[in-house]
């Protein structure tokens, strides 16, 4: 693990998210842990969730990064293709939520975005103490839907919306 | 089934004294179905009717606004808009976390979840029109929810849907 977190934690040195800011290296590690607490065996999904933004997105253009050779070698082909799937979609949050892919890869979808939202989440309740109603309804979706589409029980959220 | 200027008046008559925010509770249902009508139009749904009545009937079996009354039964909805609307309504009505659940997209037949899309994205843009009205801004979460139910409208229906009349960021 140490070489996978090494090189995410060199590449993403200087980027920094949120209010306040904090490092993205620390957003990817706090994806990655909590795919890890919710699906401990399934250790592709949890490297995806520490690569998830390795290749840009909307949101953090990683215009440097474009080894999937190399990012192949560290996570797998299976981690590294989910990672590449969900860096490519443009507005990401939206599409994963049209549940219109392929059975397989739209659960992993699912838990990906899952991690990244919660971890989000829980940083905004950390620093403000509240939660943006859309944040609250998009994890509520993504909960419902693996569920009653994959029978997964996620554990219950630890937060009420913003009223 | 009867004529339409009867279904409106037993809508209008039960629901004469609910409020919706700042207006009737009558005036969300009738525009509602106005825009049923209008985006079945606009995407080649040519057997609309059962459709716009459920938009104008799509909460007589109770919502957060409006309390079911026990002497409106489903044999009278149906004489009124038919069997096909009065079951459409009827199934919208009973869903717990309707929102959610319609989003979901796990319901069958096809044209059941398709029907739900155009109730429910029907029923949240005439309350996002109003929100808009009333204050100029829309909140971030409907606004994500009327563009999801849309993206699927075109995505899974292949619907050509005309643009949202307003273009907040979400």
């Amino acid at each position: 693990m140490s070489k996978k977190i090494d090189f995410v934690d060199k590449i993403t040195q200087g980027r920094t998210t949120g209010n306040p800011r904090r490092r993205f290296f620390d957003h990817l590690k706090g994806v990655s842990a909590l795919i890890e607490q919710a699906f401990p065996e399934e250790q592709y999904l949890i490297d995806a969730g520490l690569f998830h933004c390795i290749y840009g997105n909307d949101y953090y253009p990683f215009d440097e990064v474009g080894h999937r050779d190399e990012i192949r070698s560290l996570i797998g082909e299976k981690a590294e293709k989910l990672v590449h799937k969900f860096c490519s979609l443009e507005n990401r949050s939206m599409q994963i939520l049209q549940h219109k892919f392929e059975t397989k890869l739209q659960r992993d979808l699912y838990i990906l975005e899952y991690g990244n939202i919660l971890d989000v989440a829980l940083y905004d309740i950390r620093n403000h103490g509240t939660l943006r109603p859309l944040s609250y309804f998009r994890l509520q979706l993504i909960i419902a839907n693996l569920k009653d589409h994959y029978g997964i029980e996620m554990p219950p959220l630890p937060f009420e919306p913003k009223k | 089934m009867k004529d339409d200027k009867e279904k409106l008046e037993f809508v209008h008559n039960i629901t004469k004294n609910v409020r919706h925010g700042r207006r009737s509770f009558f005036d969300h249902l009738l525009k509602t179905s106005g825009i049923v009508e209008k985006l079945c139009k606009d995407i080649g749904i040519t057997e609309s009717r059962y459709l716009i009545d459920a938009g104008l009937y799509h909460s007589i079996y109770g919502t957060d606004y409006f309390e079911h009354k026990t002497d409106i039964t489903r044999e009278l909805i149906a004489s009124l808009i038919g069997q096909r609307a009065e079951q459409l309504v009827h199934f919208f009505c009973s869903l717990p976390d309707r929102n959610i659940q319609i989003l979901q997209h796990k319901f069958k037949p096809d044209e059941l979840q398709r029907d739900l899309y155009i109730i429910e994205y029907a029923n949240l843009l005439e309350i996002s029109i109003d929100d808009v009205q009333s204050s100029g801004a829309l909140n971030p979460s409907k606004i994500f929810r009327l563009r999801l139910m849309r993206a699927n409208l075109m995505d899974h229906y292949k619907f050509k849907m005309p643009p949202l009349p307003f273009n907040f960021p979400s």
